[in-house]
């Protein structure tokens, strides 16, 4: 079990170039600070900058203005101390699901992995598929591997990028319920970037809601939900439709501005 | 309406039947190509001292076979080709990847070489072969050197494109998993350029041939290049497609060679699936 880190952004604003040479603000005067070993979700409608948000914290790009700090240090590089699960497949296709789960290991010259490797395949559940290429796996046990293979290098920091957004309903639910119970025994500081209200409240313990793009902090819940959860069951109970229902009045203004503006600029966002 | 799965017997039985009938049709093709021109040369609609005929050919194999030919044994300048046109083509390819894979991964450097690359790229690269001849002389130096430079240039693109088209996604995944500069280049970058590189090595081999055959019409002591340049000098028709006949066997041996290469290399990527049960 490993200390999470602290984390935090103090007056974040990020720009990208336009294909046709204009700029594009996906962030503007961003902060939010989080606790070490929290597990926070981050919602936002589309194209608020949730996920520009994520490359900053793992230092796959720099803010335009702006600090971010890991664990009181600025960011500046790729932390490697970060583990980040990708929205889309980024395991290796040319690796089986063993070298795919080793890589991280392996790349920082660690010896006497193999164990460790053994470990983190039993735990997501992908024993007797050691030999797969993931071309020869279902998208959940695609998102298995991607998991451990974050995970097995012990992140202080977990970024997750709508990890279970590709899934069908029912794969994503059992995912929702072990990536919890594995987070439970690691301890880390996670950040979840979200569109699915109901996947955010499940798991975190508290929820960011953004505003709709160029994103600010329009609200912050603490979801008091206990402890260890079950994800699955836990969306039928009393208290959490009430946090639903009170985060869901403040988002569905955002949803609707951003929707509304997509219909006036279609295309506009990515 | 079928009642049953077909077994696998009846799978079996069927997929060599068609296989079969493939290669009777095959067959039937190429005698009517080779009896036809037989047959024309035979009665003087062809004429063979242009053209030559298929026995003409046999004979002629035949005879360099048993006697040699009159630049030394046909063993020997079949050898002579092949190893200019092998040494060449492995000498493109392996620089032709390596540069190829550095200048995607240095910007900086791609933009000061791209004229470079861009005006050497536009010489047309048989003309070449003369100036190698001059430099190097007539003996096989000039003849890998004018291969290597065929090979050198597509190798070298699909091996750029190839590292510039590899996914940013997994280059970041593997950063954030601790991978250094040299381990992305090995791990990450030359495994997904190289579905790119090896479909330029399919080409290449061809162009490596067209070196060193080309390299040899334009002065050289051994080589198949040579053989049919002295049967052209010899109005020998004969001559001349017996050594293309060598030629091609060459080409089709590496082609083959390469195919299990590739699939050696490439065994993680997902079959294709036929549609049909056979």
């Amino acid at each position: 079990m490993n200390r999470g880190t602290p984390v935090k952004l103090e007056n974040v604003s990020k720009r990208f170039r336009t294909p046709k040479k204009g700029w594009y603000e996906a962030l503007s005067g961003l902060s939010f600070e989080i606790e070490a070993g929290q597990f926070v979700a981050l919602v936002g409608p589309t194209g608020c900058g949730k996920s520009t948000a994520l490359t900053l914290l793992a230092g796959l790009e720099q803010p335009s203005i702006g600090l971010v700090t890991v664990d009181g240090e600025e960011v500046s590089d790729i932390e490697t101390s970060t583990g980040f699960v990708f929205q889309h497949d980024a395991t290796f296709p040319w690796m089986n699901v063993y070298d795919n789960i080793a890589a991280g290991p392996k790349f920082r010259g660690a010896k006497d992995y193999e164990n460790s490797v053994s470990t983190w395949i039993s735990k997501v559940g992908l024993t007797g598929f050691e030999g797969n290429y993931p071309h020869q796996l279902s998208g959940g046990m695609k998102k298995r591997v991607a998991l451990a293979q974050a995970l097995i290098n012990e992140p202080s920091l977990l970024l997750m990028d709508e990890p279970f957004s590709a899934l069908d309903v029912q794969t994503r639910a059992i995912m929702t319920d072990e990536l919890v119970s594995i987070w439970e025994t690691t301890g880390s500081t996670v950040v979840f970037v979200t569109h699915d209200l109901e996947e955010a409240i499940a798991l975190a313990d508290r929820v960011i809601v953004l505003t709709a793009g160029p994103a600010q902090v329009k609200a912050d819940f603490k979801i008091n939900l206990p402890r260890p959860r079950k994800a699955r069951d836990i969306r039928f109970t009393k208290e959490f439709l009430e946090i639903y229902q009170e985060v869901w009045s403040v988002l569905r203004d955002e949803v609707d501005i951003a929707y509304q503006r997509q219909l006036i600029a279609p295309g506009k966002e990515k | 309406m079928a009642e049953k799965f077909l077994t696998d017997s009846e799978i079996k039985r069927a997929r060599t039947m068609h296989k079969t009938k493939v290669h009777a049709l095959q067959l039937a093709v190429a005698i009517a190509l080779l009896g036809s021109w037989q047959l024309l040369a035979d009665h003087n609609i062809l004429d063979p001292f242009f053209y030559g005929r298929p026995s003409g050919v046999m004979h002629q194999l035949g005879v360099w076979i048993q006697h040699g030919t009159s630049i030394g044994s046909i063993w020997l300048n079949a050898w002579v080709t092949f190893y200019e046109a092998t040494y060449g083509f492995f000498a493109g390819v392996i620089l032709g990847i390596i540069f190829g894979i550095f200048l995607a991964r240095n910007p900086t450097a791609a933009e000061i070489f791209a004229p470079y690359i861009k005006v050497s790229n536009s010489i047309p690269r048989v003309v070449l072969g003369s100036i190698f001849v001059l430099w190097l002389g007539l003996g096989s130096v000039s003849k890998v050197a004018l291969a290597f430079v065929l090979v050198f240039f597509p190798v070298f693109f699909n091996a750029f494109q190839g590292t510039r088209e590899a996914d940013h996604k997994l280059i970041a995944n593997a950063r954030l998993l601790g991978a250094s500069k040299r381990q992305i280049t090995m791990k990450i970058i030359f495994p997904s350029a190289l579905s790119w590189i090896t479909a330029s090595m399919h080409v290449s081999f061809g162009f490596a041939l067209i070196g060193a055959i080309v390299g040899e019409f334009l002065g050289a002591q051994h080589g198949l290049g040579l053989l049919i340049a002295t049967a052209q000098g010899n109005f020998n028709p004969n001559g001349v497609y017996a050594a293309m006949l060598l030629i091609a066997v060459m080409a089709l041996t590496a082609e083959w060679l390469i195919t299990k290469l590739e699939n050696r290399l490439l065994n993680w990527r997902p079959t294709q699936v036929s549609g049909s049960e056979l």
